[in-house]
Formats: structure tokens, C-alpha cells, sequence
């Protein structure tokens, strides 16, 4: 509770700063308008539903592809784990794609998937789905080959041991991948809305700057930041429910540590 | 004539190091009647998991042959670590090997929990693995290998990691469910008391490359109990048997 206290006195004072400087006019209040102003238009933003149209158009391709680019992650991260030619055949090329920051392909996807929400949402599938596929592919691999044994043991049907052994042992790691996927997914959405199309939160930022609407730009910077904040935690959340053993294990550790 | 459950036959390991083959294990040669109880008994590192291993199916790379008798449906194995899934509570834990055996979910549990009950950890029948002590989870391992009432159980060195009051305690339990199941059993440890108190029959192994050296029945009557450990006769066993591997102690 202290250390919460602490973490909000920094934003509390520089708020605070710009308040008064924006105010006397210390700092151009056309470009930076006081937190009290973007608080106003935010309100209006609100309800007018205007802001929400932006949000949803957002969240709309994020899910989407969020969930494309996670299951294909996981599959293809599962399948690379348990087949020694697979992994032979597609690793090197799907770790060279890794380090390519993605929203460097938007251009190559605007040409196979035209305008609109498909290329978009390609390429948040594709950022989601590297950060699946390598965390998959690493927790799989590290699974104890004593699992496997003694589910052999257990049962001979193979999609049995898929489900008792493999998905939940890679899921803490899963999860993980999914967090950061989330954090990243919702950069690149705003980042693809930025360059090109006509709605979401990206657009809303860059086209009010655009049309000196400062305040408009600020309320979508705060949205896309309380909507990054709240994806990852709704992750982290989802992540604690699924995985009850890796949770309470944490918790634990974390009472001793704490 | 006797039924033969399990047969080894020349079963032996290499393994491909840098400076060529290193020979782990072999060759051995052994027999199992039906509802015996045999201990392999050997100092650590001598080649002891290797065997455990091959026949447990987590090495497959090995030469010769393992049979196990056609009549026998179910093998249950109870591992040192690694016996319980994480995963899995400790009813989930039991209850799995019964799903896949084909039981309906609401008789699964209800037996799972019959087996918490007779190892004396149904207060814990939703916790994790984690949330137990190193006692309770090899309970817990026990209590899943033995749910599916096998014909053939594998111990591998199943207390090796508890303490010795406990251990003396877990061994009397199995004592009682092993005599009252006639299950044919293989046990590995390097626990003299153990493979005395629980065995017909004691092979002993010697170290690098592992082979079987010796051959010692253990001629007390069934059923036993605890008090057997007592006996002078228990003693002389023990001597025996430590005689006979000292040598072999590098």
C-alpha cells in the first residue's frame, strides 16, 4: 500500500507542474493545454460517444488479432516442440523474422491485403504470434523428459499427453508470452494507425495534431495508455485463473521474498 | 510351475560419450514370478537408474529383451521425483491414470479420494503438489500408482529423498498394501532395511559396468510387519548383505 502511495507522487507532481505552467502561461498552452483542459475535452470526447468510436475501432482489430496470432503461436509453437524435422525446417527462418521489428512489414502487407483492417491485423497477428511461438517452443522443449515417461506410463493415446502434459506445463510460459504479446500488439496497432487509415485511437492522436487539436491528441495518448495497462492486466489476470499451481507457487515466493 | 511375470533378458546400455561407448549398464538377466516382490539393491551410482529407467520406458535406446507377461494389464511405476504432476491437484493427480483407464469422472474421483483416504491425504485432496512435504507427495505418488490396482509395480527408489523416521513409516504402509494386493513388485534402492523388510528375493548390483552379483532370499513368512526389523535373523541379512557389496564400493 506504502509503495503505491510512493509511485504516485512523481505523476502527481509533474501533473501539477503543468497545470500551473500551462496556466500562467509558463509553458504554450496551444501545444501543451493544461491536464484540466484535456480533463474537459475528455469528458466531452466521452459524451459525445466520440471517443468510444475510435476505442472500439482499436480494440476491434487488437482482439482479432491478438487471438489469430496467438493460437497460430501456440500450434505451430507446440508442433516445432514435438517434431525434431519440423523444428530443423522452420526454426532458423522464424527466429531470423523474430528480430525484425513487424511494423517494419506494414508496407508488404498494405500490398498483399490492401486497405482497411486486414493488413492491420496481420501484422498484430504476426507480433503476437512470435512472442507465443518462442515462448511455446521453450517451454515445451524444457517440459522434464520424466513427464512424458511417466504419462506414457498412464496413457498411449498421444493427444492425452497433449492435454495433461504439454498444454499445461507450457501454459505459465504461454501466458508470459501473452503479456508481453499484448503490450506489443497494442503499440503496433496504434503505431499501423498512424501511417495509414481513417479511425482508432492512432488516428484520433495524429489527426488532431494535425488539425491543432492538442487536447484531443492528449485524451487518446491516455486512453492508449490506460488501454495497454489494462490489457496486460487482464492477461496477467487470465493467466492467474488458468494456471492456479504457477499462481499460488508465485505467491508463495513471493510472501517469503516480500 | 510358477508364472513368470517379468523376464530381462541380456539387457544392457551404452552410451555414445566423446572417447567412444560407455558401457552403463549390463548384461543382465533376471526373473519375476507372479505377486513376488524383488528388490534391486545397489550403492548409488551404480548403475541402478539406469536399469529403473529402461524399464520404465524413459530410456529406449537399449539392448536385449524386457517381457512383461501378456496376462498383466497394468504397470503402475512410483518415481523418486518428478512422480506427480504440478499441475494436477492431488485428487486430479490420482484421478488421471482412472480417466484414461476409461472410468466416468464422478467414479474417478470418488475412487482417487478412496486412495487419499487409505494414505491419509484426502485433507489435501484439492491442493498442489507444492502445497504438500515431501511425504505427503510421495504418498500422493503411491496413491496414483496403486488406484489403477496394477499387477506390476515398479518402486524406483521411492523414499530415497525422505527422512528416516518417515521412511520407516512409508515402508510399513507399503508393507500392508503390497501383502494385502499379491501385486508383483520391482523395487530399487540402495536402502538395506527396505529391500529386507519388503522383499522375497534381493539381487544385488555391483558398480560400473553394472551387473547382478548376487542372489538372496529373504525367507520370512507373510504376513509381515515392523517388528520384524528387530530380529537377529533381520540383522544377519543386513550384515550379508553389506559384506557382499562393501567390495564393490569405490
Amino acid at each position: 500500500m506504502k509503495s503505491r502511495i510512493l509511485g504516485l507522487v512523481v505523476p502527481v507532481v509533474l501533473l501539477s507542474l503543468w497545470q500551473v505552467g500551462s496556466s500562467v502561461g509558463f509553458i504554450n498552452p496551444l501545444f501543451f493545454p493544461a491536464p484540466s483542459q484535456i480533463l474537459l475535452v475528455a469528458g466531452e470526447r466521452i459524451s459525445d460517444g466520440s471517443l468510444f468510436v475510435e476505442l472500439f475501432s482499436t480494440l476491434n482489430r487488437l482482439t482479432l488479432g491478438f487471438f489469430i496470432g496467438a493460437t497460430l503461436g501456440y500450434v505451430v509453437g507446440v508442433f516445432m516442440a514435438l517434431n525434431t524435422l519440423l523444428r530443423q525446417l522452420l526454426e532458423p527462418l522464424l527466429s531470423a523474422i523474430y528480430t525484425i521489428p513487424k511494423i517494419v512489414l506494414l508496407p508488404i502487407f498494405l500490398l498483399i491485403f490492401g486497405f482497411g483492417n486486414p493488413p492491420k491485423i496481420a501484422l498484430i497477428a504476426i507480433t503476437v504470434f512470435f512472442y507465443v511461438w518462442v515462448n511455446t517452443l521453450g517451454a515445451v522443449t524444457n517440459i522434464p523428459a520424466e513427464y512424458f515417461a511417466i504419462a506414457r506410463t498412464i496413457t498411449k493415446r498421444q493427444l492425452s499427453v497433449i492435454r495433461h502434459v504439454v498444454l499445461p506445463a507450457s501454459l505459465p510460459s504461454v501466458f508470459t508470452g501473452l503479456r508481453i504479446g499484448v503490450a506489443v500488439a497494442t503499440l503496433v496497432t496504434i503505431s499501423s494507425e498512424f501511417i495509414v487509415g481513417d479511425s482508432g485511437l492512432g488516428y484520433l492522436i495524429f489527426n488532431s495534431r494535425l488539425l491543432l487539436k492538442y487536447e484531443d491528441a492528449y485524451v487518446g495518448i491516455v486512453v492508449v495508455g490506460l488501454l495497454g495497462y489494462l490489457l496486460q492486466n487482464l492477461v496477467k489476470l487470465v493467466g492467474k485463473k488458468v494456471t492456479p499451481w504457477s499462481a499460488l507457487a508465485d505467491s508463495k515466493v513471493a510472501n517469503i521474498t516480500g | 510351475m510358477v508364472d513368470i511375470s517379468v523376464k530381462a533378458e541380456d539387457l544392457s546400455v551404452h552410451y555414445p560419450t566423446k572417447s567412444g561407448t560407455f558401457h552403463a549398464l549390463g548384461p543382465i538377466s533376471f526373473e519375476i514370478e507372479q505377486g513376488e516382490f524383488v528388490s534391486i539393491l545397489g550403492p548409488s551410482g551404480c548403475g541402478k537408474s539406469t536399469l529403473a529407467k529402461v524399464l520404465t520406458g524413459i530410456i529406449q535406446d537399449y539392448e536385449g529383451a524386457f517381457n512383461v507377461a501378456a496376462s498383466i494389464e497394468t504397470i503402475s511405476t512410483v518415481f523418486q521425483d518428478y512422480g506427480v504432476f504440478p499441475w494436477k491437484t492431488a485428487l486430479e493427480n490420482v484421478a488421471f491414470p482412472l480417466r484414461e483407464k476409461g472410468l466416468d469422472k464422478s467414479h474417478a474421483l470418488e475412487v482417487a479420494h478412496t486412495w487419499l483416504e487409505r494414505l491419509r491425504i484426502d485433507a489435501f485432496a484439492d491442493s498442489y503438489p507444492f502445497q504438500l512435504s515431501g511425504g505427503m507427495k510421495q504418498r500422493l505418488s503411491i496413491a496414483r500408482a496403486l488406484a489403477t490396482e496394477p499387477q506390476f509395480l515398479i518402486l524406483d527408489e521411492p523414499f530415497a529423498a525422505i527422512d528416516t523416521q518417515l521412511r520407516e513409516l512409508l515402508q510399513e504402509e507399503l508393507l500392508e498394501l503390497q501383502q494385502s494386493r499379491n501385486m508383483t513388485t520391482l523395487q530399487f534402492t540402495h536402502n538395506y532395511d527396505e529391500a529386507i523388510l519388503l522383499s522375497d528375493r534381493i539381487l544385488l548390483m555391483s558398480p560400473s559396468p553394472a551387473c547382478l552379483v548376487e542372489e538372496i532370499h529373504i525367507p520370512f513368512a507373510r504376513p509381515r510387519n515392523a517388528a520384524l526389523r528387530e530380529e537377529s535373523a533381520f540383522a544377519d541379512i543386513r550384515i550379508r548383505l553389506r559384506d557382499i557389496l562393501r567390495p564393490g564400493v569405490k
